[in-house]
């Protein structure tokens, strides 16, 4: 008994050692939690519910072996009784030998028994938590843009991986442990009071008493674990802001100091533990004494029974196991209290998350046009990210198929959030954004999608191949359309010249290739993903190294002229090869036209112009 | 690796010889305490059998409770000391870790990486605590326990107590020898987990464009497959250590049977009591749940080693950057010149034949596409990392020959990415410098255009800024980085593209700000934006770790390479903007 209270202190961060300051809020204070269990518990219950119920068979078939665990961890004490009060008091040998069989035969059932019903429960909950995990990752990949703005990766990453690992925790150890030990104490007590109810009374009186001391011990525990904790995350939160900085640190002659503020830290975590450490050091010792007591106390009364004769001696001995053997359920299942909070905390999480609605989702019954043109509408369209303020303001335009459209105009102006309606990765509070003169609503995200390529400003690859970075998901694309969409967005240039070409292994994030080659790939991937759709650019803003660069403009001079094309432009090389040129300005379209057009027109366009004139003739000749 | 673990222990354990050797004594009396129980029962029992009086059975239960109080109160006080030497030893050892890690230089630091570091410095002093609060006490205890309840069972029956060694032993072998399997699957528990958890990062960092191109579903296809690999994974560790981790207590209900049947012969054949069948039968649960914490106890020793061995290897780690024995202290008065400056990476040359003069008291700009070499470029002067190749002179004499301190105290760089500790705002400015005038950090601000912001900031000065602090925004934040740099006045002043998140009105305020002050003052400025270098002594151009272009802004202008058209990008940008805050 208690070598498990030995491992209590740390053993939380077992498992979440890089992140120990999400341990540390792992376990609210025990007021809030009560509180919680009311509210929540209905929807927990109904989450569990609904994830266990294909697999009700097993699980039912585990309740019942489990049941049958528990009753036979009390026969062999009984048998014990059995053999004492029979053959070896009336010194029969023949008797004894099947008794130890039986008694053998009881661990060994309990084991197997035991085993089978972790194989049930384990398969059934292993297959039901794989399953919420995918529903889970499948209903987070069904929310719109703005679900990903407002909630941070890291946070759906942990619900995807620690949260449901805390509900398999929950579901396959914690409740099983519950239940078993559960099982086990009102099979010993019964058992007990059926064999001999004066001694039951006499070595039963002590639990009450551990039950309350186990009661005080743990809240104080529990109190100066999460002030170890807090002490930890502390610490950790510290030493992650200064390993960060430590190269600043270091630059600005601050180790002194920086040392001094470590030791307040270490200091304070020291006490801590320590403090932890002298509650859970007294606890033991308690516990040790009042086993003791429960021993004693058979001993002493029913000694006396023996004596008198209300009892026997095999009884006696049976009952000093029997107590020892009724302790352990009621430390067990105060340990398990902390697990229990954290896997309902866990569950609430996911339950909250799965509740979240997909704001933007395909029509129930979709129009499928049987050839898109790719005539882009947008009809009086108003919208914004935050109510109450539009970045788009009553924006109306029409773009006839395979005109190619540059939008120019300051940061801030809209541009992409018009980029963001026309692929639906957001829906206008007012108008509609039309494709061949359909509603894009009416059509299924899909079809759409297909149709309407969007290369973003800072475009993002998958670690895998070049090829499986250029066709991503779609097994339906072929390796010459890779090649194809490669050689003529001008991609195949660098492609090439890497080892192993199209197998060419790409680093996460895409660390190993530089931001124009990133920008050259996604262009690569927009035309074999939408071979002759509408191609919606975002152009880089940021410095490319100038080969790169003239890539670029290359692969943009053939590609705009083969499709409609809507490019934010911020390159006048771009500018220039547009049919029209939209100028926007605080979410409104203030000047529209042929670059002749809007030089005549002399607004701001033909200011832009003048002043990049003025420049060239001021210092720079042509490039 | 063991062994350098304990030996990195050792010296940390020294102090503490005197109450080691205590605590074994106190472990001694407790097990002793505690393994005399059963024999006592024991007797009781066989008494009664003989018939005994009512008050020396209170006495036999009193000598339990008296036993079991004896084992408590050593018991505790053998736990309470070695919480103290672990407390005292981890708590040494992690101000020896900071200290060392305080010296590391970027080089080593990015070698080991924030998250391992961080690691070594918590959940590897956790480790360190438990070899000592568990490990040490627990074995102690299990030890004592296990040779004298065999000794104590062997003076009451060889035979029997030869059947509960035998027994125990076949229970440690069984948990030692499978244990292997069921680390074994965790390892692939773990591997599975991690690849689950790259893969969900990585695709939900790419969501944005999966949505454009409607992959969700292959990707959840693709989730899918894994998420089932690592339940199944998952239940394959589950089903091997349910198989394995009763086993030792099954071979102890098993010993448990024999003793039963064997004991029941030999109280019919009169060679055993039953009492002392009784003890045997207390015996074997008392030893086999020592048997288990000895066994708890040798792998928290096992890891403790193994932690301290990480930490010891830092602890060892000396670092490449450090002052020269003989070195000097700075003259300063700022003339820096590059010779013929390489760097290398594993993946090739990121900055390659750098040679620059950069006179006392005059701008360098720096301009560049993303990784052409100009950050690192600051960060050979600071020597936050030190060339591969050639040198770099300040006033003549090779940096590295510096006082490395020194050096420092004379340079400011503002790196490209701000950050701020959560401390006061003055504190983050006044960083690493002690009793600063409060003209001073007002004068540093007022440069750095910060004034207006503090009027807003609620607590001003005194405000806490940093992750757990007042957010501010990127400008705010970068200004605050050039007022740190400001008010340390120093001789040479690096900027790593200081100015990007700053608007470019109040960017061109801090420039010519810095103009005005820059007199005797040598200064580096890395920029996207060209504004802040067209006014700089000399500009030099990167691209790919090469120097392509060196001139002035009009010089530069005049030959129409990259600077060129670099500058019409910007200035399309620019007009952009004011064209259209003209209408």
């Amino acid at each position: 008994m208690g070598e498990r209270q030995e491992s209590t202190i740390g053993s939380v961060r077992a498992e979440g050692s890089a992140q120990p300051a999400e341990a540390a809020t792992g376990t609210p204070s025990t007021h809030a939690s009560r509180r919680r269990l009311i509210s929540q518990d209905a929807a927990l219950f109904g989450l569990m519910l609904q994830t266990m119920r294909p697999h009700w068979k097993p699980l039912l078939l585990a309740l019942l072996m489990l049941l049958g665990t528990a009753g036979l961890n009390v026969v062999p004490p009984y048998l014990l009784q059995r053999a004492i009060d029979g053959p070896i008091a009336q010194r029969d040998t023949s008797a004894i030998i099947p008794l130890a069989m039986l008694y053998g035969g009881a661990a060994v059932a309990a084991f197997v028994l035991q085993y089978a019903q972790t194989f049930f429960l384990q398969q059934a909950g292993q297959r039901g938590l794989a399953d919420l995990r995918t529903r889970l990752f499948d209903h987070i990949l069904q929310q719109g843009q703005n679900f990903f703005g407002r909630v941070p990766t890291g946070d759906l990453v942990t619900r995807l991986t620690s949260d449901i690992d805390a509900l398999n925790q929950l579901l396959s150890s914690s409740v099983v442990i519950i239940l078993t030990e559960s099982a086990t104490l009102i099979a010993i007590v019964a058992v007990m009071f059926a064999v001999n109810w004066r001694l039951a009374l006499l070595a039963l009186a002590v639990l009450p008493v551990l039950m309350l001391v186990t009661r005080y011990f743990r809240r104080r525990i529990r109190r100066s674990s999460t002030g170890e904790r807090t002490a930890l995350a502390r610490i950790s939160g510290f030493l992650n802001e200064q390993l960060h900085g430590m190269t600043l640190v270091q630059l600005f002659g601050r180790q002194a100091a920086s040392a001094d503020e470590f030791d307040d830290f270490n200091m304070g975590y020291r006490q801590a533990l320590l403090a932890l450490r002298g509650h859970s050091a007294v606890f033991l010792a308690v516990q040790e004494v009042l086993a003791a007591f429960g021993v004693a106390a058979v001993l002493y009364g029913g000694g006396q029974g023996v004596l008198a004769g209300w009892a026997t001696l095999g009884t006696l001995v049976a009952f000093v196991q029997y107590t020892e053997r009724a302790f352990q359920p009621v430390l067990r299942l105060s340990e398990e209290y902390n697990s229990v909070q954290i896997g309902l905390g866990a569950a609430e999480r996911v339950q909250r998350m799965l509740q979240a609605e997909p704001s933007i989702c395909s029509p129930a019954s979709p129009i499928e046009p049987a050839r898109f043109r790719g005539a882009i509408e947008l009809r009086h369209v108003t919208f914004a990210y935050v109510a109450d303020e539009p970045v788009l303001r009553d924006v109306s335009l029409t773009i006839p198929a395979g005109q190619a459209v540059a939008i120019v105009g300051a940061t801030g102006a809209g541009k992409s959030s018009l980029v963001g309606l026309l692929a639906r990765l957001y829906d206008p509070q007012q108008g509609a954004v039309l494709l061949d003169g359909v509603d894009i609503k009416q059509m299924s995200l899909e079809s759409l999608r297909r149709f309407v390529a969007v290369v973003p400003q800072d475009p993002i690859c998958l670690a895998g191949t070049i090829a499986a970075n250029i066709r991503l998901y779609r097994s339906d694309i072929e390796e010459a359309e890779i090649r194809r969409a490669a050689e003529v967005s001008n991609a195949s240039r660098f492609i090439e010249q890497l080892p192993g070409t199209y197998d060419y292994h790409v680093a996460p994030g895409g660390a190993n290739l530089s931001v124009g080659q990133r920008q050259l790939l996604a262009l690569a991937r927009a035309i074999a993903l939408s071979p002759d759709g509408v191609l919606v650019l975002d152009e880089a803003t940021s410095s490319i190294d100038t080969a790169t660069e003239a890539l670029i403009q290359d692969a943009l001079r053939h590609i705009l002229h083969t499709r409609t094309s809507v490019v934010i432009a911020h390159r006048l090389s771009t500018i220039r090869e547009a049919d029209r040129i939209i100028v926007m300005h605080r979410g409104k379209i203030v000047e529209d036209g042929t670059h002749t057009m809007l030089l005549q027109q002399g607004g701001y366009y033909a200011r832009l112009h003048h002043h990049q004139l003025a420049e060239r003739e001021r210092g720079a000749p042509a490039a | 690796m063991h062994d350098t673990g304990l030996r990195f222990l050792l010296p940390y354990m020294r102090p503490y010889r005197g109450l080691l050797f205590l605590g074994l004594l106190y472990g001694l009396i407790g097990a002793g305490a505690s393994a005399v129980s059963p024999t006592v029962l024991g007797w009781a029992i066989d008494e009664l059998r003989a018939g005994i009086r009512v008050s020396v059975l209170g006495l036999y239960a009193l000598g339990l409770i008296g036993l079991a109080a004896t084992l408590a109160i050593f018991r505790y006080r053998l736990r309470m000391l070695s919480g103290a030497i672990a407390v005292g030893v981890s708590y040494r050892m992690s101000q020896d870790l900071f200290s060392t890690i305080l010296t590391l230089d970027q080089r080593a630091l990015r070698q080991y990486g924030t998250g391992d570091l961080l690691s070594r410095a918590t959940s590897d002093f956790i480790y360190i605590w438990r070899f000592y609060s568990a490990g040490f006490q627990m074995s102690v205890h299990a030890l004592f326990l296990l040779g004298i309840g065999c000794a104590l069972m062997a003076l009451t029956s060889p035979l029997l107590a030869l059947v509960v060694v035998a027994m125990l032993a076949l229970s440690i072998g069984v948990q030692v020898g499978l244990g292997r399997i069921v680390e074994r699957a965790f390892d692939r528990v773990q591997r599975e987990l991690a690849l689950l958890s790259a893969f969900t990062q990585e695709h939900l960092g790419a969501i944005r464009m999966l949505a454009a191109y409607t992959q969700e579903q292959p990707v959840v296809g693709e989730f899918r497959r894994i998420n089932e690999q690592y339940a199944r994974q998952n239940l394959a560790f589950v089903l091997r250590s349910n198989a394995i981790t009763p086993l030792p207590s099954l071979v102890v209900m098993l010993a448990r049977a024999i003793v039963l049947g064997v004991g029941g012969f030999m109280i019919i054949g009169g060679s055993l009591t039953i009492g002392q069948y009784v003890q045997f039968i207390v015996y074997l649960g008392l030893l086999s749940n020592a048997a288990t914490q000895l066994s708890r106890a040798l792998e928290r020793l096992q890891q403790g080693s193994a932690a301290a061995g990480r930490i010891g290897e830092v602890l060892l780690r000396q670092p490449d950057i450090r002052s020269a024995p003989d070195a000097i202290s700075v003259p300063a008065r700022g003339h820096l010149r590059f010779d013929r400056v390489g760097v290398r990476s594993p993946h090739g040359w990121i900055l390659q034949d750098i040679s620059i003069d950069i006179p006392a008291g005059t701008t360098l700009g720096i301009v560049g596409a993303t990784g052409a070499g100009k950050s690192t470029l600051l960060s050979l002067v600071a020597r936050v990392r030190d060339p591969d190749v050639g040198q770099i002179y300040l006033d003549g004499v090779d940096v590295r020959k510096y006082q490395l301190e020194h050096l420092r105290q004379t340079i400011a760089l503002v790196p490209q990415e701000t950050l701020l500790f959560s401390m006061s705002l003055r504190d983050n400015i006044t960083f690493g410098l002690a009793h600063v005038p409060d003209e001073r950090v007002h004068s540093a601000i007022q440069a750095a255009r910060l004034s207006d912001d503090l009027a807003q900031l609620p607590g001003g000065l005194a405000a806490v800024v940093g992750e757990r602090g007042a957010s501010l925004s990127g400008g705010q934040k970068q200004r605050t980085a050039i007022a740190r740099a400001l008010v340390r006045d120093p001789q040479l002043l690096l900027l790593d593209d200081a100015l990007a998140s700053v608007d470019t009105k109040t960017a061109a305020e801090i420039v010519a700000e810095l103009r005005d002050a820059r007199a005797q003052r040598t200064t580096l400025i890395v920029s996207q934006r060209l504004a802040a270098v067209r006014e700089a002594d000399q500009i030099i151009v990167l691209e790919e770790g090469r120097i392509v272009e060196h001139g002035t802004h009009q010089q530069l202008l005049a030959q129409g390479g990259a600077y060129a058209s670099m500058y019409r990008r910007e200035l399309q940008q620019s007009n952009a903007e004011n064209a259209g805050s003209g209408k």
